[in-house]
């Protein structure tokens, strides 16, 4: 393969992992609602 | 006779990334989780992450009695004393399969209502669950649309489906608008099933 080749391969690996770590980030920071059967020993109520 | 009083109401995912400050002005975290006691709907507090774009989850959470306030812009503590560990708030094990968001919502007469994309808050003087926003299934006739379900005062739900009372689906509000109308209706023909 000629070098503009290699460097359009290594562009396109690297915007899929930004593409993939963009999604896993924003679907860690939704955050969840958690609801406990038991309250937590935190609770003092 | 009275004029209900309304309700202010929030969607718990919009305090998912507020900022927790302290009295003094200091940043301290960001709202991770929000956790809910599933029988009586309290919330019991939230759990934590570090501010910043590719922050991590801390091992400290919020408990409810530390929150000095729920603003709109942030969430208050009197200073950094107040959180504990995550653990003491919501044991490992107990909140690992304990996210009811995609949990489906079921009546107690089997009638699939849809699934959980969201929770709906009452902010008073303390924060209760008081209904689900839900994709909605075939059987409210506005299927794939979010509506909201009203809960009644005391859930009490486990495992993966989340039952309500056969009546809520009566009282389904297409807007958050119009739904603390339809929680307070749906809770008075609740209690006057009940005498």
């Amino acid at each position: 393969m000629v070098w503009w080749g290699w460097v359009i391969l290594a562009l396109v690996i690297i915007a899929v992992l930004v593409v993939l770590a963009v999604v896993i980030q924003r679907k860690r920071r939704r955050g969840g609602v958690i609801g406990l059967s038991k309250p937590g020993r935190g609770d003092s109520r | 006779m009275t004029t209900p009083i309304p309700m202010l109401l929030l969607r718990a995912s919009e305090l998912a990334g507020r900022p927790v400050v302290t009295l003094s002005g200091e940043l301290v975290a960001e709202i991770k989780d929000v956790v809910f006691e599933r029988s009586g709907g309290r919330i019991a507090g939230f759990t934590l992450r570090n501010p910043g774009l590719f922050s991590r989850s801390r091992k400290d959470s919020l408990p409810w009695p530390g929150v000095h306030g729920v603003g709109r812009d942030a969430v208050m503590v009197s200073d950094e004393t107040v959180l504990t560990a995550a653990t003491e708030l919501a044991p490992r094990e107990q909140a690992r399969h304990a996210d009811v968001l995609q949990d489906r919502v079921l009546t107690d007469n089997g009638r699939d209502l849809g699934r959980v994309v969201d929770v709906v808050l009452h902010s008073g003087t303390s924060l209760d669950v008081v209904g689900y926003e839900v994709e909605a299934s075939e059987a409210l006739g506005t299927a794939g649309r979010h509506v909201f379900i009203p809960l009644p005062d005391t859930v009490a739900v486990s495992g993966e489906n989340l039952i309500v009372p056969a009546a809520a689906a009566e009282f389904v509000s297409e807007d958050l608008a119009g739904f603390g109308a339809a929680v307070g209706a749906f809770r008075a023909r609740l209690r006057e099933g009940a005498s």
